[in-house]
């Protein structure tokens, strides 16, 4: 008796609620769970469900980052920077009274600086691979 | 072959920057040469604000598009190729400085020629950034 | 702010200050004048200056953005004066073509109320101010040409 008015007020609260929708399927019952009395488990189906416990039941997918990550991340850093010192270069040119001279200076030391840095850390990461491969 | 880049964008909005500032220069030395002359007026140069509104219209997205056709149907907008905008010079004959009708002001015309050098170092400076980041990454 | 706002707004002071000059040069020069076109003996002309952004300024110490100033545009001359307000000096010189004929002072001759002092002080001061904008013109090319170096 008390599972189906628990049952009911699950149901009645999936219902309500407004932020996701209730597919056809779905076992209102918790998966694995029993509701007994005044105790709920709540389920989670999100590492961001709230769990009483403190701590999520379900873990999110591995972020550990690659080095492919960082290289992309990496890269697209630099390409922010060359288009800024170029938007500094427009504005020098189009609108000279609302730019600094530092400011188009430090674009442009700012961009090359960074390529020069993902260039070097590319080529030595390229020649420490020949390097393991062609050991003999 | 880098036209569509904007690497070869910036080259040539320094380049022609470059020619102005030159152009400029030439303006500004007439005037200062012309100083004393009765009845002179001074001109100028005019580039920059036409160039930001060539550069503008790029980007911009008009809020009401009307819809066109036939070529003969007249837009809501128009974008302005930013390589089709040239200098003007401009004579100044509204502003007023001696009392002989020379409105030259010996003062305002040497700090718009250091103004130009300076620009002028800024760009090629620009210019040089520009290559050494492509030389970078060549070997 | 910009690439050269600081370098505008010391030539508009350099144009003021030499406007200056020029009119206490005027001065010195009619010191003597008991004649001009309009009558009278010439009188001294002043500069007024006026800041070049017309809009007030405010006291409240809590400012809203779009009534504040920011760090001004500069001085104008707004106008070239005569100075009526101080006294003519008179010379007693019956025989000058320029002397009064009748009245209470019959024989003075009005002199300009030049007073080469004062003109001279006021020479120096102008020749100060030209002196500081232009030092303030040298140190924003310095620092321009400082900023170029950052990348290089």
């Amino acid at each position: 008796m008390a599972v189906s008015t628990m049952d009911n007020l699950i149901q009645y609260m999936n219902i309500t609620s407004n932020s996701f929708k209730i597919p056809e399927n779905q076992n209102l019952q918790p998966q694995g769970t029993i509701a007994r009395g005044n105790r709920i488990t709540l389920e989670t189906t999100d590492p961001r469900h709230f769990v009483s416990s403190g701590v999520s039941g379900i873990q999110g997918e591995s972020t550990a980052p690659t080095f492919e990550d960082a290289m992309l991340e990496a890269l697209n850093g630099v390409n922010d920077l060359q288009n800024e010192s170029s938007d500094a270069i427009e504005t020098m040119l189009t609108d000279p009274d609302s730019i600094d001279a530092h400011e188009v200076t430090l674009a442009m030391a700012k961009a090359n600086l960074s390529l020069n840095i993902t260039r070097t850390i590319l080529d030595r990461v390229v020649r420490a691979w020949r390097d393991l491969i062609n050991t003999r | 072959m880098l036209e569509n880049t904007r690497f070869g964008k910036n080259i040539e909005l320094l380049s022609r920057s470059m020619d102005v500032a030159m152009l400029r220069r030439d303006v500004i030395a007439n005037n200062i040469a012309n100083a004393d002359v009765p009845n002179f007026k001074r001109s100028e140069i005019n580039f920059e604000a036409a160039l930001k509104r060539a550069l503008d219209s790029e980007n911009y997205q008009p809020k009401l598009e009307l819809i066109t056709n036939d070529p003969r149907h007249i837009p809501s907008y128009k974008k302005i190729d930013w390589r089709s905008v040239q200098p003007r010079r401009v004579l100044d004959y509204l502003s007023t400085e001696k009392n002989n009708g020379n409105n030259v002001n010996p003062e305002e015309e040497l700090m718009a020629s250091l103004q130009n050098q300076l620009m002028y170092t800024l760009m090629t400076q620009a210019a040089n950034f520009e290559f050494n980041q492509v030389n970078l990454v060549l070997r | 702010m910009g690439l050269f706002s600081s370098i505008n707004i010391a030539s508009t002071g350099l144009t003021a200050e030499r406007i200056r000059q020029d009119v206490i040069a005027n001065n010195i020069a009619n010191v003597s004048t008991t004649r001009t076109p309009e009558g009278g003996p010439f009188r001294r002309s002043r500069v007024i200056l006026r800041p070049k952004v017309d809009t007030p300024y405010f006291r409240l110490p809590f400012l809203p953005k779009q009534w504040d100033n920011g760090a001004g545009q500069g001085v104008r001359v707004t106008e070239i004066q005569k100075d009526m307000s101080t006294e003519t000096r008179l010379v007693y010189d019956p025989t000058h073509p320029d002397a009064i004929k009748t009245g209470p002072r019959a024989g003075y001759v009005e002199m300009p109320n030049v007073n080469i002092v004062t003109e001279m002080v006021d020479l120096i001061a102008s020749s100060r101010a030209y002196e500081a904008n232009s030092s303030i013109i040298n140190g924003s090319k310095a620092m321009f040409l400082k900023a170029l170096e950052i990348g290089r």
